[in-house]
């Protein structure tokens, strides 16, 4: 009987021990995951930080270059036209050339059934937007897409079998051309492009990339606006 | 031996090999465990100082950009020496390049997703951007990053990325989306395209408050592989 309940008790008391070591484990592995997430976060404010730290350099940098012009005596008027030149390049609002890529995207051609997803068949705004963001990802230094130069304002909407590009209706095929450093835009484009060669080989969506060394986009349209006035805070 | 008595002693000895092992795993985790928090610690304290000293770089930088916007301002607007015109038209499109910082009507989004499974996916936050610009915003905002002329979100790992800086957390973003607009349009179309689908499939909340929003500036880089033909 003594026997029996001491085994009993053994046993209890062993499965309480092993209870606890695995409780203490466990809260150990979580406190090890905590300290990398902590960390983690640190690392996301330190780029935060860094990125704003290099867009400051640059802007001071510039501001330090044109005091140069000033103190050395040039024209205000003279460095404001170069200001004004320079605002419109990097808005996308003078027309450009140079070498880059350029990416075709058309519907299928192939006949779909009744019991077919038509949707499958066709070109969506997600792809557009997907190799857009991407080549901006890689620096690019313009896009158009069927020859509507991408601004700030740009967009692109499905409408049914067509796409509203910067308020006009385009229908497919889809041409994307965007200058910048070849070797990087077609990098950055592999990255993304094993969806469209899926696409491409199950529904028949024409994709096709290319190279090219003389590229011409168009300048961009410039909005009115309403609502938004220059800051008088500065940035 | 009695059957009954061997199958006790068998799981008593397996008992107890049991718990040697799992001492044994304790006694090296706890070991690994003090080691790495010991490099854990220093390389803590060695970003935190990083953080530190790059904080205290932009807030240096930006005093900088103070002092040489006053001198700069000063040459800019010696009389007769820039018209206001090419002023006005340089601050006009830098509102759309994203270069120019701005004010104006608008309003305030703010979902967090600390205290939720699902966090806010990139294609969502590129949904209600596109929603705000189809609803009119003339410029937006997402935690800090002006959405410019080459602005782009978009996934890397675990991360989303809005013009390449990392803004989501591990545990949570707290997203702020501003945008400049007509107040009622723009809080309508989220209200009406964007909360009621957030709210239903992620359980997220959305809050909009119409309000003065203060936009700062981005800076494009120069054109360099591009040549302009005008």
């Amino acid at each position: 009987m003594f026997a029996a309940r001491n085994w009993k008790f053994l046993v209890a008391v062993s499965l309480l021990v092993v209870g606890i070591l695995l409780m203490y484990q466990l809260k150990t592995w979580s406190k090890t995951n905590q300290n990398s997430e902590g960390q983690q976060n640190t690392i996301s404010t330190l780029v935060q930080y860094s990125f704003e730290a290099e867009k400051l350099q640059t802007e001071n940098q510039k501001l330090k270059d044109e005091m140069e012009k000033y103190q050395k005596g040039a024209d205000a008027e003279l460095v404001a036209n170069q200001r004004l030149i320079r605002a419109k390049q990097v808005a996308a609002l003078t027309p450009i050339e140079g070498q880059g890529i350029r990416i075709v995207l058309e519907d299928s051609k192939r006949p779909v059934n009744d019991a077919e997803n038509v949707n499958t068949y066709i070109i969506h705004e997600q792809y557009l937007q997907e190799i857009v963001n991407a080549l901006w990802s890689a620096g690019t230094e313009g896009i158009a897409i069927n020859g509507h130069r991408m601004t700030t304002h740009s967009d692109i909407y499905c409408m049914g079998s067509v796409m509203n590009i910067d308020g006009e209706v385009e229908p497919s095929p889809y041409t994307i051309e965007a200058i910048g450093d070849i070797q990087k835009l077609n990098g950055a484009m592999a990255g993304v492009e094993s969806f469209f060669l899926r696409i491409s080989k199950e529904s028949g969506i024409g994709y096709k990339r290319e190279s090219a060394q003389n590229l011409n986009l168009p300048a961009g349209k410039f909005p009115r606006y309403k609502f938004a006035v220059p800051s008088k805070e500065g940035s | 031996m009695d059957k009954n008595l061997l199958f006790k002693r068998m799981l008593l000895f397996g008992v107890a090999i049991v718990l040697g092992v799992l001492i044994s795993i304790q006694y090296k985790t706890q070991q690994k465990v003090i080691e790495q928090k010991q490099i854990s610690n220093d390389k803590a304290a060695a970003l935190s100082n990083l953080v530190s000293k790059t904080k205290a770089q932009v807030a240096a930088l930006e005093k900088e950009q103070h002092e040489l916007l006053k001198e700069v301002e000063k040459y800019r607007n010696q009389p007769g020496a820039t018209s206001p015109e090419i002023k006005q038209n340089i601050d006009n499109i830098g509102i759309l390049s994203g270069e120019t910082a701005v004010d104006g009507p608008g309003i305030h989004i703010e979902i967090d997703d600390t205290k939720v499974i699902q966090f806010v996916l990139y294609d969502q936050l590129t949904e209600i951007v596109k929603t705000l610009k189809y609803a009119g915003a003339e410029v937006i905002e997402v935690n800090g990053q002006r959405i410019g002329t080459n602005s782009y979100i978009v996934n890397s790992g675990s991360n989303i990325l809005v013009n390449g800086v990392p803004i989501t957390r591990i545990n949570g973003t707290h997203w702020e989306v501003e945008a400049i607009g007509n107040q009622e349009v723009l809080r309508n179309y989220i209200q009406i395209a964007i909360e009621p689908y957030m709210q239903y499939n992620e359980g997220l909340k959305i809050s909009v408050v119409s309000q003065i929003v203060h936009l700062s500036s981005v800076q494009q880089k120069d054109l360099s592989l591009a040549k302009s033909i005008e």
